[in-house]
C-alpha cells in the first residue's frame, strides 16, 4: 500500500473511530442531546460501537484493505443504526442526517465489495462527516455538551495532525532506509558492473589477443597490412569460445589497429561500428596495453575491453590489431546477479531507453526516469517511489569521461508494509488512547461546568415560577461561582423588588379599587379623557348621565360620547376634546342621548402628562336638578308659609282692629274674640308644624306609652267625621285583636289627622276616606299597619318618590289648590320614623292613593322612613 | 494573519533587516565567510551575507540566492566578493575573484564580475571560470560578455575568452566541456554522451569504408533517404576531404534538425563542428533528440558498405584530412535553397555519381562482390537522380 493511502486510511479510520464512540457516548449517556427515544438507544448506541470496531480493526491494519470481517462489522453497524433510526423521531431534522449518513455509508460498503476503493473511501468519508455534524450540532442544545464537543474536536485536530505528522515522518523513514537500502544494491551493482563485468571483458580480450599473438602473429600483421577476411582469425577465436575459455559472453570484434572490422561475431553491423569506434578501441587501437568501458551499444550495454595485437620484437612491436571483447550486461546477466531475491529488479539504462531488466516488471517510463536522473545529477544518484516499488539509480562510473548508464534497483513497497504497519499500528492505538483520555477530559471539564450551569438553570426556572427564595449555592473560585453567588445576589435583589412591588401593587390595588369605588359611587359623572381625548374613565353617574353605557363610551371620542353646552348655547364639547392644564368650571347643559337635556354644574382639570405636558382632562359634571327642584320647593314653601301665616293673620288683624275701635256690640266682639283665638289656634299650629318639621327625625320626645289602635282610630274617625260631615264619607276598619302598641299617641294621632287631611284635599267632595288597621309581618317582626285609602287624584309615579320630602307636594301647584304648608306628609314621615317604622303610598293617578303607617308594636331604633 | 507575518518574515530575511543588500547563502560542504575585511569563518548550511562579505568554497558546494531566480553557484575554490548592486538590478552584485561560477537567472539576469569582465545571464546558465583568463561558457538562454567597453553576445552552448581587459574574440567559440567537470555533466550531460557515442560511430564508420568511398552525394542520399528530398545537397557543401563517418552523422544531424532551411542547417552543422564543436554540441544546438538521430545514424550504418568481417571491400582509410575549416560557400556550387518541393533556379550541381552502393537501404541487392555493386549502383543512381529532377 502507498505510504500516502496508508497515512490517510490512518486519518480516515482515526477520525471514524472517535465519532462513533463520541456518537455511543452521546446515545448511552446524553441520549436527550439527539432527541433519541428510549427504545432507539440500544440500536444506535450499539451500531455506533460495531462502526467504532470496524474503524479500530481497519485502523490499526488488524486486516489489510477492505477485508470482508471489517466490511461485515461495518454493514451490521449500519444495519442496527438504521434500525434505530427508525425509532428516532423525536427531533424531525436529525434522522435525515442519519439516513443520508447511513445510505453513503452503505454505498461506501457496497463499493468496497466491488472493489471500488476509491468511491468507497469518498462515500464512507462523506458518510461519517455526516454523522460528526450531526453529533456536532446535537451539541448546540447543551453548553457541557457544546464546551466536550469543542475541546475533543481540538483535541481530535490536534491529536490527528500530530499523528498524521509522526506518519509521515515514519513513513518519511522507512521509505527513505527501504530506498537507502535500494539505492545501495544499484550502487553496488553498478561497481559490479564497472569491475566485475569490465573485468571479465578485459580477461577474455586478454587471451584472445595472447592467442592470436602467440600462434598468428604474422596473419595478423598481413591482415593489418591489407584488410580483408580472415578465416584463421575467425578460427582462432571460435577455438577459444567452444572451449569455454572466454569469461565474458558478449559480442568480440576483431580489426586492425586502422579499425576496419576483420572478425565480427555477436552484434550487427552499426554497433560494431561502433564500438570499433569507442575510445577503448581507439586507444588500444594506439597500443595502450588495456582498455576498457562500459558502452551502450545500440540496444545493448556492453562492458568492452580492447587489447592491442602487437608483432615484433618486444622492444620493437607494433599493434596490427585489436582484439575487442564484451561482456553483455543484458537481463541474464541481471539474473545472475539477482539469484535468488525475488523481490529485487535490477535494470541498466543509458539516457534513452532500458537496455535490461531482471525482476518484477516495472513501468519502463519510471525506470528510465530515474536512471536519466541520476545520469544528470552531479551525484551521479537518484531515487524515487513509483507505484508500488521503490526504485533508486546509480550511475555506472566513467572515470575521466560522461556516465552512460544506470543501474536501476527496485524493491516494492512491501518489503517496508510490515515495518510501517507496526510502526502506524501502535501509532494509532496511542493515538486513540490520547484522543479518548482528552475526550473523557472533556467530558469531566464539560460536567463540571455542567452541574453549575444546571444548578444555575434549574434555580432560574424555580424563580420564573415565583420562588424567589431560591438560592444556587455553586461555590467556586472560577467564572461560575461568580455568576453563581451574582446570581444568588441578583434573586434575593429580585426577592426584595418583588416584595415592595406586590406591596406597592396591593396599595395601589386598594386605592384603584377605593378610588373605582368613589368615582363609580359619586353622584356626579365623572368622565376622564387622554390627551387625545379619547374617554378613559365613565362613572356610573356619567352612564345616567349620558345614557350610555361605560363599555359603549370608554376608549371613543369624548365627542362621540358627550355633548355639553354652555348655558348660552356655546359647544363645550371641542373643548373636553382637548384638555388643557389648568381647572375651569362653567354651568353647562348636559345633552342626553334621548335629547334630553340635564343642567349641570361641569367642573375641568387637566392631568399632566409623563413629559410636563397635558395627559389628559377630568370632567366632573353635578346633575343640579335636585339643586334647582329644592330651591322651587323652598320658593313654593315661603310662598305657603307667608300664605299660611298670613291667612290667620287678616282676620286676627281684622277683628282686633274693629275691636280697638269699639264698633263691636259684646257678642260681636265675643264672635271677634273667638275668630282671633281660632285664627290664633290656627297660627300656632302651623308654626307647630314647622317646628316639627324642623325637629324631623331628631326629635327626641316620642313618648313611649301604651295604645289602643282601634280606640286611636276610632277617635281620628268621630273627629273628622264630625268635620267633614257629608263632604267626605269617613269610615274604619280595624281588625280585631290588635295588639297594643308602645307608642307616641299624640304623635300617631296627629300623623293619622295629616293622612285623613291629605285624603280630604286631595279628594273630591262625596268621595269615600276608609281608615283600616291590621296586624301584619315585615322581616323585622310583628307590625301594625295604620292605612288611608282615599278615591283622589292619585300621585304620578315620577312624583311619587318626592311626596315625602319636605315642603313638597305632588304638585306644587297643589298647594295653592288643596291649601296646606305641604308638610303633611313630611310630619308623617318624621313621625312614623321616630317610631321605627315605615310610611308607605301606593297610588294611581285618578284613581286615588293610599298612605300606610307600617309600625312596630315598640318604637325601635330610628330608620329613615 | 499567519500569512502576512511569514510573508513579512520572509521580506525582512530577503531585504537582509538594517544590514543593508543580501543575498542568501547555502552551503553544502565547507564554506568561508569573511565580514567587513575580516578574517574568514566557516559558516553553516544557510546564512545571508551581506555586500562587503568575501565567500570562499573550500569543499562542496554553495549557491547565493540572490531573489527573483537568480542564483551564483559556487563550488571549491571559487571566492566571490559580494559587492552592492546597481539600482534595478540585484541587490548584491558577486564579484568572482577566483575559481567558477554557476550563473542561473530566469527572467531577469544575474550579473557576476571577474575583474574587468561582467557578465550578465538571462533565461538560464552560464559558468564564469578565472584563472589566467576570464571564460564564461552558455549552457542555455543567454549571456553578455562585457569588459573595458567592449561587449559580445554569447549565445548557448558557446564561450567567450577575455585573456586581459577588453581582449574580446570577434565571435564566440563553441563550448569546451569537461566530459568529469560537475557542472558539464549535469548540464550537458546528454550532448556529451550524446557526442562520445556520435563521435565512436563516426570514427567506426570512416575505418570502415573503402579508398574512395564516401565522396558522392548518392553515397550520402542511400544511406540517408532524407536527404533524396533535398535537390540542393551536394557534396561540396561537406567540405573537402572530410571523413567519411563525420559527414554521416553531420548530415544526420542536419536532416534530424528543424531549425532553417536544409542548407543553413547545413552550413550551421558543418560550420560550428569545424569550429570545434563536439557532434553532441551541434545536435543540442540544433534541437536534435538523442534517440532518432542515433536511430537514424545506425540506421544508416546498416545501409552503409560492408565491412571486411561481412565480406566487404577492404577499407583504405583515407589520408590523414588537414584541420577541418569553414566550409566556403561557392555559389557555383550551390544553390539557394528552397521551399521543399519547389523548382530550384540558378546554377545547380548535377547530382553527383557515387562510387559505390552501400548495402541495404532503398538499393538493389547487394551481390557480395564490390565491382558488381559498384556498377550496379552507380546505374541506380544515375536514374534516381534523372528521376528525381523529372519528377519533381
Amino acid at each position: 500500500m502507498p505510504s500516502s493511502s496508508a497515512v490517510l486510511r490512518f486519518a480516515a479510520e482515526f477520525f471514524t473511530f472517535l465519532v462513533a464512540v463520541a456518537g455511543a457516548a452521546v446515545v448511552f449517556i446524553r441520549p436527550r442531546l439527539l432527541g433519541v427515544h428510549i427504545r432507539s438507544r440500544l440500536s444506535l448506541g450499539l451500531g455506533f460501537l460495531a462502526v467504532a470496531a470496524a474503524a479500530f480493526l481497519h485502523g490499526s491494519l488488524l486486516f489489510e484493505g477492505d477485508d470482508l470481517l471489517v466490511i461485515a462489522v461495518r454493514l451490521g453497524g449500519i444495519l442496527l443504526l438504521a434500525v434505530g433510526t427508525l425509532g428516532w423521531r423525536s427531533d424531525p431534522g436529525s434522522p435525515r442526517v442519519v439516513w443520508a449518513s447511513l445510505v453513503l455509508l452503505a454505498v461506501a460498503e457496497v463499493a468496497a465489495l466491488g472493489g471500488l476503493t476509491g468511491p468507497a473511501g469518498v462515500a464512507r468519508a462523506l458518510g461519517v462527516l455526516g454523522l460528526a455534524a450531526l453529533l456536532g450540532s446535537s451539541a448546540r442544545r447543551s453548553i457541557p455538551a457544546r464546551v466536550a464537543v469543542s475541546t475533543a474536536a481540538t483535541l481530535l485536530v490536534v491529536v490527528l495532525a500530530v499523528s498524521v505528522a509522526l506518519s509521515f515522518v515514519i513513513t518519511g523513514n522507512v521509505e527513505r532506509d527501504a530506498l537507502d537500502r535500494v539505492g545501495a544494491r544499484a550502487q553496488s551493482e553498478a561497481f559490479e558492473v564497472q569491475d566485475g563485468a569490465r573485468t571479465a571483458a578485459i580477461r577474455s580480450a586478454k587471451l584472445i589477443a595472447g592467442s592470436i599473438q602467440g600462434s598468428i602473429p604474422d596473419v595478423a600483421q598481413q591482415v593489418s597490412q591489407n584488410p580483408g577476411p580472415s578465416p584463421a582469425l575467425q578460427d582462432a577465436i571460435d577455438k577459444l569460445a567452444s572451449a569455454d575459455l572466454l569469461v565474458s559472453d558478449g559480442p568480440v570484434l576483431y580489426a586492425t589497429e586502422k579499425g576496419a572490422l576483420i572478425v565480427l561475431q555477436g552484434i550487427d553491423r552499426a554497433g560494431a561500428q561502433a564500438l570499433v569506434g569507442s575510445r577503448a578501441v581507439a586507444a588500444a587501437s594506439t597500443g595502450q596495453d588495456v582498455s576498457s568501458a562500459i558502452e551502450a551499444v545500440g540496444t545493448r550495454a556492453l562492458a568492452v575491453a580492447a587489447v592491442p595485437v602487437k608483432v615484433g620484437a618486444p622492444e620493437g612491436q607494433r599493434t596490427v590489431g585489436v582484439v575487442v571483447a564484451t561482456h553483455a550486461i543484458d537481463d541474464g546477466y541481471l539474473a545472475r546477479r539477482a539469484g535468488s531475491d525475488r523481490d529485487v529488479s535490477l535494470a541498466v539504462v543509458d539516457r534513452d531507453r532500458r537496455l535490461a531488466a531482471h525482476g518484477p516488471r516495472l513501468p519502463e517510463e519510471e525506470v528510465l526516469q530515474v536512471g536519466r536522473a541520476a545520469l544528470r545529477s552531479s551525484s551521479g544518484r537518484a531515487s524515487s517511489i513509483a507505484g508500488d516499488a521503490f526504485l533508486a539509480a546509480r550511475v555506472v562510473p566513467a572515470p575521466g569521461s560522461t556516465p552512460a548508464l544506470a543501474v536501476v534497483s527496485s524493491a516494492p513497497t512491501a518489503v517496508v508494509d510490515d515495518a510501517r504497519n507496526s510502526l502506524f499500528r501502535t501509532l494509532f492505538v496511542v493515538a486513540l488512547l490520547t484522543a479518548l483520555g482528552a475526550f473523557l477530559a472533556a467530558l469531566v471539564v464539560g460536567e463540571r461546568i455542567g452541574v453549575g450551569l444546571r444548578r444555575l438553570t434549574e434555580a432560574a426556572a424555580r424563580i420564573q415560577e415565583g420562588d424567589f427564595g431560591t438560592r444556587v449555592g455553586v461555590s467556586s473560585p472560577d467564572e461560575l461561582g461568580i455568576l453563581g453567588s451574582t446570581f444568588d445576589s441578583m434573586a434575593g435583589s429580585i426577592q426584595d423588588l418583588t416584595t415592595e412591588l406586590r406591596q406597592t401593587n396591593e396599595e395601589e390595588v386598594r386605592l384603584r379599587s377605593r378610588l373605582e369605588a368613589v368615582v363609580g359611587g359619586m353622584g356626579e359623572a365623572v368622565v376622564a379623557v387622554d390627551a387625545a381625548g379619547h374617554i378613559t374613565t365613565f362613572n356610573e353617574a356619567a352612564e345616567e348621565l349620558f345614557g350610555t353605557s361605560t363599555a359603549q363610551a370608554e376608549g371613543r371620542p369624548v365627542a362621540a360620547v358627550v355633548r355639553v353646552a354652555a348655558e348660552d348655547g356655546t359647544d363645550l364639547t371641542p373643548r373636553l376634546a382637548n384638555p388643557t392644564p389648568g381647572r375651569w368650571r362653567s354651568a353647562a347643559v348636559a345633552h342626553r342621548a334621548d335629547a334630553v337635556e340635564v343642567p349641570v354644574l361641569l367642573s375641568a382639570g387637566g392631568l399632566p402628562g409623563p413629559s410636563g405636558g397635558v395627559g389628559g382632562g377630568v370632567y366632573v359634571l353635578r346633575d343640579v336638578r335636585p339643586e334647582r327642584e329644592a330651591e322651587r320647593a323652598k320658593a313654593d314653601l315661603l310662598a305657603n308659609i307667608s300664605h299660611e301665616l298670613r291667612t290667620p293673620l287678616v282676620p286676627i288683624k281684622g277683628y282686633a282692629k274693629l275691636l280697638r275701635e269699639r264698633r263691636l256690640t259684646k257678642a260681636k266682639a265675643e264672635d271677634a274674640l273667638a275668630a282671633i283665638y281660632e285664627a290664633a289656634e290656627q297660627l300656632e299650629r302651623v308654626v307647630g308644624r314647622l317646628l316639627e318639621v324642623a325637629a324631623g327625625d331628631r326629635r327626641e320626645d316620642v313618648r313611649r306609652e301604651t295604645v289602643e289602635v282601634a280606640p286611636m282610630v276610632e277617635s281620628v274617625v268621630e273627629r273628622w267625621k264630625e268635620r267633614e260631615g257629608d263632604r267626605h264619607p269617613i269610615t274604619r276598619r280595624v281588625a280585631r285583636n290588635l295588639p297594643t302598641m308602645v307608642a307616641d299617641r299624640r304623635l300617631l294621632e296627629e300623623s293619622l289627622d295629616e293622612l285623613v287631611d291629605n285624603a280630604v284635599k286631595f279628594s273630591p267632595e262625596g268621595s269615600r276616606i276608609l281608615i283600616s288597621a291590621r296586624r301584619a309581618e315585615n322581616g323585622t317582626g310583628p307590625v301594625v299597619e295604620i292605612s288611608v285609602d282615599d278615591v283622589g287624584i292619585g300621585i304620578d309615579e315620577e312624583k311619587l318618590g318626592r311626596i315625602f320630602e319636605d315642603f313638597a307636594q305632588g304638585d306644587s301647584s297643589a298647594t295653592r289648590t288643596f291649601g296646606g304648608l305641604g308638610l303633611g306628609l313630611s310630619v308623617v314621615r318624621h313621625a312614623v320614623a321616630a317610631h321605627g317604622g315605615q310610611l308607605v303610598c301606593e297610588s294611581e293617578p285618578g284613581k286615588g292613593s293610599k298612605f300606610s303607617m307600617i309600625l312596630p308594636l315598640e318604637p325601635r331604633a330610628r330608620r329613615d322612613g | 494573519m499567519l500569512c502576512l507575518v511569514l510573508t513579512a518574515a520572509w521580506a525582512v530575511g530577503c531585504s537582509g533587516g538594517d544590514d543593508g543588500p543580501s543575498a542568501r547563502l547555502t552551503v553544502d560542504g565547507r564554506v568561508s565567510v569573511a565580514s567587513g575585511g575580516g578574517s574568514f569563518e566557516e559558516v553553516d548550511e544557510k546564512r545571508t551575507v551581506h555586500a562587503g562579505d568575501r565567500l570562499r568554497v573550500d569543499e562542496g558546494s554553495a549557491v547565493l540566492a540572490l531573489g527573483d531566480e537568480r542564483q551564483v553557484e559556487l563550488r571549491k575554490g571559487s571566492e566571490i566578493a559580494i559587492e552592492e548592486g546597481r539600482p534595478g538590478g540585484s541587490p548584491v552584485a558577486p564579484e568572482l575573484s577566483a575559481g567558477d561560477a554557476l550563473l542561473s537567472a530566469a527572467a531577469d539576469p544575474v550579473e557576476v564580475g571577474a575583474g574587468d569582465v561582467r557578465v550578465s545571464v538571462s533565461g538560464g546558465s552560464a559558468r564564469l571560470s578565472r584563472s589566467s583568463a576570464v571564460v564564461a561558457a552558455t549552457y542555455s538562454g543567454r549571456a553578455a560578455v562585457s569588459s573595458a567597453g567592449s561587449s559580445l553576445e554569447v549565445p548557448a552552448l558557446r564561450q567567450v575568452s577575455v585573456p586581459a581587459a577588453g581582449l574580446l574574440p570577434p565571435r564566440p567559440a563553441p563550448l569546451a566541456y569537461q566530459p568529469a567537470d560537475s557542472w558539464d555533466q549535469r548540464l550537458l550531460g546528454d550532448a556529451i554522451e550524446l557526442g562520445d557515442q556520435l563521435a565512436a560511430r563516426s570514427r567506426g564508420f570512416t575505418a570502415q569504408v573503402g579508398t574512395g568511398q564516401g565522396r558522392t552525394t548518392g553515397f550520402y542520399r542511400l544511406m540517408l533517404p532524407a536527404l533524396e528530398t533535398e535537390p540542393t545537397f551536394d557534396v561540396a557543401q561537406l567540405g573537402p576531404n572530410r571523413d567519411p563517418g563525420e559527414a554521416l552523422v553531420g548530415l544526420a544531424i542536419t536532416v534530424e534538425g528543424k531549425r532553417g532551411t536544409f542548407d543553413e542547417r547545413v552550413r550551421s552543422v558543418f560550420g560550428f563542428h569545424d569550429e570545434g564543436a563536439a557532434w553532441g554540441l551541434v545536435a543540442l544546438d540544433q534541437g536534435v533528440t538523442r534517440a532518432p538521430l542515433l536511430g537514424a545514424i545506425d540506421a544508416a550504418i546498416g545501409r552503409g558498405p560492408r565491412s571486411v568481417a561481412e565480406g566487404g571491400p577492404a577499407p583504405t582509410p583515407p589520408p590523414r584530412s588537414p584541420p577541418p575549416r569553414p566550409p566556403r560557400r561557392s555559389p557555383a556550387t550551390t544553390a539557394p535553397s528552397g521551399p521543399r518541393g519547389t523548382v530550384v533556379t540558378g546554377p545547380t550541381t548535377a547530382p553527383a555519381q557515387p562510387d559505390n552502393t552501400p548495402s541495404g537501404g532503398r538499393g538493389p541487392a547487394n551481390t557480395g562482390v564490390p565491382a558488381v555493386d559498384n556498377t550496379v549502383n552507380s546505374v541506380v543512381d544515375l536514374l534516381r537522380g534523372l528521376l528525381g529532377g523529372l519528377g519533381q
